[in-house]
């Protein structure tokens, strides 16, 4: 009898085994069947790495959207003799995910290029995975100076511009122009944040007279910033900077107002250029905050205006963020690359390296290390609810005066 | 009950379950979500059939009489695997990736799964190895291979800490402190700037054996394999190293005495077992083993941050252990690695990912919280006769483990 | 001296803001002996509510034309908190009573899984759901006395708690409904021996930490003015160290245990230099302490084990 049972056990895992070879074939061989109907008509991928779930998602969705856009665009052209599929994937804001969604990129044989990351430290996990693959690699988002390096070049190139190069024309308008000396900086703990503290306090360095009195690094999810900001607040400082994104950036400004420090300035890096800020704090609230953003001002670009309204009529639920018109050139910069070269892998990333693109940001062509050389920036000032070009603004003009003038 | 099993049909049994388990994981592995939870849930259905049946444990014998057989198939399927894979690094950098945590799950299973001591730091304690390993070598230029030592010992000693407040405290309070811990731990980092900071640690080298970098890929019999395959090998050596370790310290008196205290440390304390020492045991030798998966990790991917040592990376090493069945080596080896491939094969869901993996977490932890393989009965047989399985029956832990109160 | 009157006035709305998630971790643990990990993503699903009625719907604009805004915020959030009420009844249902009886890892996991859930469906339903959203002002503005700390809204934040608190001290003790679940947290087979109906006494257990949570999510976003779908696991946790701090089953502890925390990490940033960024770690450290010398909390009774 005992026999029986344990027949039964060995028939039933060996039915088990059966079965789950018959699904195993059935799973390869309808894979099979797919590849050879795509041969005609080909169509090839392109990798978009970003964070779409966790605290960075808003960031990451945007940029998505926007690169999405693009490839739609290319597509519904015809101008390429073949098809583009963007395959996303989530890198969690985590560099184990995104080691993991790069070898999962570089793993299909469709995937021609790469393009990526909000986080220094998951661009800093992926590119080795698509250098060593042989696949051009965009940045769109990641500011960390050490990745575009000799050794990645040129597989590595990257469309937004670094901390420093944010940082430099930034203090030049608020310290060399506007005369602010006495700062406190305020910015959370990312890699993001950190970066911007470390270019802020050399850039203060620079300036004779111009000091930091005081330095808050705070979480990134963090909601109360009274206690720092009180404490600023005593400090009377000419200007506090923020290194950081939306979230806390629109509670920092609230909170700052909400304890009548309405006629301090705040200034910012591109991280808190997106309307979402305003919306956030407020139009009132916001009113008077200075940042700045690399790039040509995209509202007096035609192509900007065009991007702006194929954006709202391809109906993503969430606005393209501070970061989409990066990853929207960065997925054109790869198609422009693609007309010029083909689906070969290494043509396309001399293809990219040598491109120039005139696009959203203006014309980008990369140096000799990979980096954008185009580092026009825009001064925005927010006047009425908007995010205006200084030049434009009755700030510059006189008629209005930034907080905290004397 | 009397047991008799015939030596042919034992053998039988065990290369049916072992060829079975070995070929649901591929598949697992190479087809999509759908099969990998259809094929669990055929598993599931399948175990629970032989619970009902009690054939199951016809089948723990006949796979513990016949180990010669079960592991020569496993270290097989081991060999061949990156050969069946060859073309796709990226899985066969999952399989790497559920190597290293299946590590840690077998060590985190001897505070929650053996003593019941519910620990939410192990990606802590694992973070603790890669960090130790990975400084060792960027910062002072030890050899990677002293890393995994110092790795395991750093670890140990950091599972030590992390084991005292489990002297004082028990259940929810043990787990908030834990927590605790591992925020401690993942905040620290980010605001020392030596270990990196938030822009964690790059450039980490790979192990060299020789003269020869794992790193390189490895050219057999004509066919090209990516360089993954040797840290398979070397991650499936160090797995095979831990799993024995632990089936014996399961067996030993050490296990028998984490499974009194798991039922009930106030008896346990009074017949005799140094609660003290087994539960300091239970943290260093748990954290050893995090340790050592931690500078694996680290060589690996050669890029380490402090995200991926955070909060939910311990709640995903939790699960592994529940899901896999507390207290049984091969259910929590079995757990880690299934989890990882389901985690990957959500990679095509994008923004929908997170939302899957808790649902999913949440319909396995309702239908099945025991876990796949459950905790066993311990059965102690009489020296005097040959039978196995028979006498007494010591019960120890069994269906459900931890009492409410605390 | 300012400074440090503006310091305390942060630290005691921030602790109350605690406050109102930890009643709702003690008021389950009370009941059930275990830990609802999910209730500050609860919490941040009240405060969408509010802002779903209000900045989607339009109903505060519509209610003000016929009713004074004080009672169109009531209305407005009552609707909100029942909703999440909903949500409680729904969660026990769902992810908390299919695993009674089972090791106390059990549920405690599945909120957490439920929390993440929660926090992703916002974040994916919700319109423009992974970006910050503002929240609708309704409390009044200005300032008591022309002292810029004192705002009313601050003010009716804290008499919001308070009257939380003693609202739930009443039912707790003087209804028969609340005598009950007085019973079934100290003895449950004993209460089932008198004839109270456990299972029902759960239910409404869930229910009115569902309506306190709601409204402490109206409360916290209407002091932040700003919410995100992932704000409710930094509440969840934070909540959840002021209820063990100040005695996990104890409302009152849970009041006191928020503060405490709140005081550290205001302290902390606005004291230390360099502070802030360590603000985190001190809370942890003082819960961790408190854990291993006084782990019945600061308002907790001793209990003594019997094998």
């Amino acid at each position: 009898m005992l026999k029986k049972k344990a027949f039964k056990v060995a028939t039933l895992l060996l039915t088990f085994l059966f079965v789950v070879g018959l699904v195993a074939g059935c799973g390869s061989g309808s894979g099979e069947e797919g590849q050879g109907a795509a041969e005609e008509g080909k169509t090839y991928k392109i990798a978009f790495l970003g964070p779409l779930t966790g605290p960075n998602a808003g960031q990451g969705v945007g940029a998505r959207n926007a690169f999405l856009l693009a490839v739609d665009q290319a597509n519904e052209s015809g101008e390429l003799p073949f098809k583009l599929e963007v395959m996303e994937l989530d890198d969690e804001s985590k560099p184990a995910t995104s080691a993991s969604v790069a070898q999962k990129a570089v793993a299909d044989p469709d995937v021609i290029a790469g393009s990526g990351h909000w986080n220094t430290p998951c661009a800093e996990a992926s590119i080795p995975i698509f250098k060593s693959a042989g696949i051009p690699f965009v940045i769109w988002g990641a500011i960390g100076p050490s990745l575009t390096s000799p050794e990645n070049y040129p597989n590595t190139t990257r469309v937004c511009p670094t901390q420093a190069q944010e940082n430099i024309p930034l203090a030049e308008f608020v310290i060399g122009e506007l005369g602010r000396l006495k700062w406190a900086i305020i910015s959370d703990t990312s890699s993001y944040g950190k970066s911007n503290t470390e270019a802020w306090q050399n850039e203060v360095k620079k300036y004779p007279g111009a000091e930091i009195v005081s330095l808050d690094e705070i979480q990134v999810g963090q909601t109360d910033f009274r206690p720092i900001l009180s404490k600023i607040k005593n400090l009377d400082v000419d200007g506090v900077y923020f290194g950081g994104v939306v979230m806390e950036a629109a509670l920092v400004r609230r909170q700052m107002v909400e304890l009548g420090m309405k006629d301090t300035l705040m200034v910012g890096i591109s991280g808190i250029v997106d309307d979402k800020f305003i919306e956030t704090a407020g139009g009132d609230v916001a009113e008077g905050v200075i940042a700045i953003k690399p790039g040509m001002n995209i509202q007096k670009m035609e192509g900007g205006k065009a991007f702006e309204e194929a954006y709202a009529a391809a109906g993503f639920s969430e606005p393209y963020g501070a970061y989409g018109p990066y990853a929207y050139d960065a997925a054109n910069i790869i198609i422009e690359a693609l007309k010029q070269v083909g689906p070969d892998k290494a043509k396309l990333v001399d293809a990219i390296a040598n491109i120039s693109y005139e696009g959203l940001l203006g014309t980008t062509t990369f140096d000799e290390v990979g980096q954008t050389a185009n580092i026009a920036s825009t001064i925005f000032v927010i006047q009425d609810e908007q995010f205006v070009d200084w030049d434009d603004s009755e700030y510059k003009s006189g008629q209005r005066k930034l907080p905290g003038s004397k | 009950m009397k047991t008799k099993i015939n030596g042919t049909n034992g053998k039988i049994i065990s290369l049916a379950t072992s060829l079975g388990v070995c070929l649901a994981l591929y598949i697992c592995l190479v087809s999509s979500l759908t099969a990998a939870l259809l094929i669990l849930a055929l598993g599931l259905g399948l175990i629970i059939y032989g619970e009902r049946k009690d054939s199951i444990e016809q089948v723990y014998l006949s796979v513990e009489k016949n180990k010669p057989i079960v592991l020569g198939i496993i270290v097989l399927f081991v060999l061949v695997l990156p050969f069946l894979l060859h073309k796709n690094n990226y899985l066969l950098h999952v399989v790497v990736m559920a190597g290293i945590y299946a590590i840690v799950a077998l060590g985190l299973n001897f505070q929650v799964g053996s003593t019941g001591m519910v620990n939410f730091a192990p990606a802590a304690l694992f973070g603790a190895g890669a960090y130790v390993s990975a400084i060792a070598a960027v910062k002072f230029g030890i050899s990677p291979w002293l890393g995994i030592l110092l790795g395991m010992v750093g670890a140990a000693l950091l599972g030590l800490i992390f084991g005292f407040p489990a002297l004082k405290t028990r259940g929810y309070y043990l787990s908030l402190v834990t927590i605790a811990l591992q925020i401690i731990f993942t905040q620290m980092i980010v605001n020392t700037a030596w270990l990196g900071g938030p822009n964690g640690i790059p450039g980490i080298p790979p192990y060299e054996l020789a003269g020869f970098s794992f790193k390189q890929s490895l050219k057999i019999l004509g066919l090209t394999i990516p360089y993954q395959i040797n840290y398979i090998y070397l991650t499936f050596i160090f797995l095979g190293l831990t799993a024995l370790a632990a089936s014996r310290l399961y067996t030993s008196r050490t296990g028998l005495a984490w499974n009194a205290i798991e039922q009930d440390e106030i008896v346990a304390a009074t017949q005799g077992i140094n609660l003290t020492k087994e539960k300091l045991l239970a943290f260093a030798l748990g954290a050893a083993f995090a340790g050592v998966a931690g500078a694996l990790y680290a060589h690996y991917t050669s890029f380490i941050g402090y995200e991926d040592f955070d909060f939910s990376k311990s709640l995903i090493l939790i699960c592994m252990v529940l899901l896999g069945g507390m207290d049984n080596v091969s259910g929590v080896t079995l757990g880690a690695i299934l989890l990882t491939i389901i985690d990957e094969k959500l990679r095509d869901f994008a923004d929908y990912r997170m939302l899957m993996y808790s649902v999913i977490l949440i319909t396995i932890l309702i239908t099945r919280s025991q876990g796949l393989l459950p905790k066993r009965t311990r059965k102690y047989k009489e020296k005097s006769t040959g039978m196995p399985c028979v006498g007494q029956t010591v019960t120890m832990g069994g269906e459900s483990s931890g009492s409410l109160k605390n | 001296m300012e400074l440090l009157m503006s310091q305390v006035i942060n630290a005691i709305m921030l602790g109350c803001t605690y406050a109102l998630v930890a009643i709702g971790f003690s008021l389950f643990f009370g009941v059930l002996d275990i830990v609802v990990f999910c209730a500050g993503d609860v919490a941040i699903v009240g405060a969408f509510a509010v802002a779903f009625l209000v900045s989607i719907l339009g109903l505060f604009v519509a209610l003000q034309g016929a009713l004074p805004p004080m009672i169109a915020t009531v209305i407005i959030v009552f609707v909100a908190a029942l909703f999440t009420a909903l949500l409680m009844a729904l969660m026990y249902r769902l992810v908390i009573r299919p695993l009674e009886g089972r090791s106390e890892l059990m549920p405690l996991l599945s909120t957490i899984a439920a929390g993440f859930a929660l926090r992703e469906i916002i974040g994916i339903f919700y319109p423009e759901g992974r970006n910050p959203q503002a929240f609708p002002q309704m409390l009044p503005e200005g300032v008591l006395a022309g002292n810029a700390m004192l705002s009313w809204r601050n003010i009716i934040i804290i008499i919001a708690t308070l009257l939380i608190v003693g609202l739930l001290y009443w039912f707790v003790n003087k209804t028969k409904t609340g005598l009950s679940i007085q019973a079934v947290s100290q003895n449950r087979e004993a209460a089932v021996m008198v004839g109270i109906n456990w299972r029902f006494i759960v239910y409404i257990t869930f229910i009115i930490g569902g309506v306190i949570l709601g409204v402490g999510g109206f409360l916290v976003a209407s002091y932040f003015d700003v919410i995100r779908f992932d704000m409710g696991s930094m509440y969840g946790l934070k909540g959840f160290c002021a209820a063990v701090v100040g005695g996990l089953g104890n409302v009152y502890g849970a009041i006191v245990g928020g503060l405490l925390i709140a005081f550290v990490e205001v302290f902390v940033s606005a004291f230390v230099p360099g502070g802030t960024a360590y603000a985190g770690v001190a809370a942890f450290l003082m819960v961790l302490l408190f854990m291993l010398f006084k782990p019945e909390g600061i308002i907790g009774e001793k209990t003594i084990e019997k094998v």
